[in-house]
């Protein structure tokens, strides 16, 4: 009797478990679930043809084959459309501009915007008459953000052009009249270099023990008498010809330099926009915190993208610094910019604070159902600073930019574990178990400073997947390609164990966010590569990067 | 039952492999199986060009002025039962020329291709339109010649 009691106890436990487990399922995965398996496998258009060496054109899910590739904002200038420039922006920025503020690294206090724009207005009204501007301060502190906002605007209202500087010149470029540097100990070092420019800004306040030459002058004092100005006036070329102008330079520490124009800033923003999907979108509560390395000089060009974007919509921007990486710097930012490294910081510090068994529950709860595509922040770590955050952009770099850049004829050979990314790499199951602990949807990008401005490719606002370790363990998963390039992998003669019949080769883009570079020899080493693989139809080889096309459109890239 | 085992013993759901390269599966076999798998810009016949009209294979190709166009996104016109449906798998020129989708207008594959040397002025100026007109929709996926023993 009690056997048979036992064994219906069981069966019916069975029974009922595996009951809720299926209605569970069937009524409540199924309908809450963000993204369904037919949408994770088609993440890309991909062109029907291909040639012969090469495997077929991937294109973002949004851009459909036969329509143009994000190109820039599209505004309307009588009957045209136009892509519209960095002075469009900043004008639509002014009209916006209320409340909203940007924290910088090397200030205590938020600065509005109106006064970011009369300290720039300022700026650009003493610089006009000169050409370009180095900036070797981090565009995270508030003299290289505003000297940059000025040389922007000057780079299509004027002759005035910012000049990101890796460190500072070791030799004269021509066209560079003034320098922003940040220390006197810094200008100290010039050896006799301030010759070259026209004008030297130091960040630090004018020091008695100094004698400088007329033509160095501090921030403080060449900021004295501007105003807090909340307008900003700019009226269109009718022939468009500001929107094709320079917008940037950027020289690396390896001292190759790479403009980028006016299409490059405006597809980008219009891209990252556009890349939130419906109910998501930016709005005037969006609050970006840049961290770390980011708002450097080396790596700041991809944050003027997201930065613009935020600002366009109303919000608000933020610096937040790396050592240290307290999560009370990120109060109130509803966006995040980071790389791994900052990642991995709070999470260790997440981690020693709770691990009680309600939280692990909790947790567990959330891991499993963000596995199954449906995102909910229950396992969201107790802290005020998260509240807010509704998504993570990480940024992963290709750690050999420098072969990247100086496009070499000669392509180097894939070693099993050629690690072209940073070493602080994040598997799917670690970003799951990110996504859970900050309660925030996590976007990975994958980028090549000094050759593309912004993201290459993009993990999916959606994707929570957990890729099988195998997966994991030999490639990164770099999502689908932007909305403003389309990409493709090509055979290598070094390389023939990479078959294009079976999506692999080696990774070529083009579009609207690559940079030309200024050197002579490097533009035709570009220009002979490019001819050398796709016959001159403007695509651009990333020499040493090698990947497959997933069949969800993805590229994945070995590790 | 995984939902719950997942949840009981803090493990996850594992997608499915987007590359094909898991376990034993090195070679990425399935990749060239799939019907949709891209084709290879190349040289078509009119034999071979006829078997692209969406009904003996899914994709739908037809040639203009001796260039061929993927047309497969223009099913609606083009594919079986469309109101185009005679210009898949075909040289198209004549019938764009003539702003006629009889099927008289189109050539069978085993004849010889059609030159257009008859063709009037504004029905050339015809042809230059629709030729445009496809080469900014459709992709090119290859070109149309005689073939030996066949169409010479």
């Amino acid at each position: 009797m009690d056997y048979m009691y036992m064994l219906k106890l069981i069966f019916t436990t069975f029974i009922g478990v595996f009951g809720v487990n299926w209605l569970f399922h069937k009524f409540y995965i199924s309908s809450k679930r963000d993204f369904t398996s037919v949408a994770y496998n088609q993440q890309a258009n991909i062109s029907s043809v291909r040639k012969e060496n090469e495997t077929a054109h991937y294109r973002n899910f949004l851009v459909p084959l036969g329509f143009p590739l994000i190109t820039g904002l599209s505004l309307s200038l009588k009957y045209k459309i136009r892509n519209g420039n960095f002075a469009d922006v900043w004008k639509a920025i002014m009209e916006l501009a209320g409340n909203n503020t940007i924290t910088f690294k090397n200030g205590a206090e938020s600065v509005n915007l109106k006064e970011v724009n009369g300290m720039a207005s300022h700026l650009l009204q003493l610089c006009d008459q000169y050409r370009n501007v180095g900036i070797a301060v981090p565009q995270s502190s508030l003299q290289g953000f505003v000297m940059s906002i000025a040389a922007m605007i000057g780079s299509v209202k004027g002759s005035l052009k910012p000049h990101f500087l890796a460190s500072i010149p070791r030799q004269k470029f021509e066209d560079m009249d003034v320098l922003l540097i940040s220390s006197w100990s810094a200008y100290k070092m010039l050896n006799g270099s301030e010759k070259w420019y026209k004008l030297v800004i130091v960040c630090e306040p004018m020091k008695d023990d100094i004698d400088v030459p007329d033509h160095v002058q501090s921030w403080d004092s060449i900021l004295q008498g501007y105003v807090i100005n909340a307008s900003f006036q700019y009226t269109p070329a009718e022939d468009n010809s500001d929107d094709t102008k320079i917008a940037v330079y950027a020289t690396s520490s390896w001292n190759a330099t790479t403009s980028f124009t006016q299409g490059c800033l405006v597809s980008g923003i219009a891209s990252f926009i556009q890349g939130f999907p419906s109910g998501h979108q930016l709005t005037c509560v969006d609050s970006l915190a840049v961290a770390g390395r980011l708002g450097d000089v080396d790596l700041s060009i991809h944050f003027w993208h997201k930065a613009l974007a935020v600002l366009l919509h109303g919000g608000c921007l933020s610096f937040v610094s790396e050592p240290g990486a307290e999560l009370k710097n990120l109060r109130g930012s509803t966006l995040l910019f980071c790389e791994p490294k900052f990642l991995s910081h709070i999470l260790d510090e997440i981690k020693t604070r709770n691990c009680s068994l309600w939280r692990k529950l909790r947790f567990a709860w959330a891991t499993a159902l963000l596995s199954e595509g449906v995102f909910t922040n229950s396992g969201q770590s107790p802290f005020a600073a998260l509240d807010e955050l509704r998504c993570v952009f990480v940024a992963e770099h290709i750690q050999n930019t420098q072969l990247v850049s100086s496009f070499p004829e000669r392509i180097p050979t894939r070693q099993p574990s050629f690690a072209a990314l940073s070493r602080e790499l994040l598997t799917s199951e670690k970003l799951n178990s990110i996504r859970a602990q900050l309660g925030s949807r996590v976007v990975v990008e994958l980028y090549c400073p000094y050759v593309v401005m912004g993201p290459l490719f993009q993990t999916s606002f959606y994707d929570y997947r957990v890729l099988p370790s195998s997966v994991d363990s030999d490639f990164l998963c770099c999502g689908a390609i932007s909305t403003n390039l389309e990409g493709k992998l090509v055979k290598t003669d070094e390389n023939p164990e990479l078959d294009v019949t079976k999506r692999q080769g080696m990774l070529c883009v083009r579009g609207f966010t690559i940079g030309k570079p200024l050197d002579h020899d490097r533009l035709e080493a570009a220009m002979k590569l490019s001819a050398k693989f796709s016959g001159g139809e403007g695509w651009m080889p990333m020499v040493g990067i090698f990947g497959l096309w997933g069949k969800d459109g993805c590229l994945y890239i070995y590790k | 039952m995984s939902f719950i085992k997942n949840l009981l013993f803090g493990s996850y759901k594992t997608s499915e492999d987007p590359t094909g390269i898991s376990g034993n599966n090195k070679d990425n076999a399935d990749a060239t199986d799939s019907g949709d798998a891209p084709i290879v810009e190349g040289i078509f016949y009119p034999r071979t060009l006829s078997k692209f009209n969406g009904h003996d294979n899914e994709k739908i190709f037809i040639a203009v002025r001796g260039k061929v166009y993927d047309c497969t996104q223009g099913r609606q016109f083009y594919g079986p039962s469309g109101p185009y449906s005679n210009f898949a798998g075909n040289d198209a020129s004549r019938g764009l020329a003539l702003n006629s989708f009889e099927s008289e207008t189109v050539r069978e594959w085993d004849k010889s291709i059609d030159t257009l040397d008859d063709l009037k002025p504004e029905q050339k100026e015809s042809l230059d339109s629709w030729e445009s007109h496809f080469a900014n929709k459709y992709p090119c996926v290859g070109t149309l010649v005689p073939e030996p023993g066949v169409n010479i």
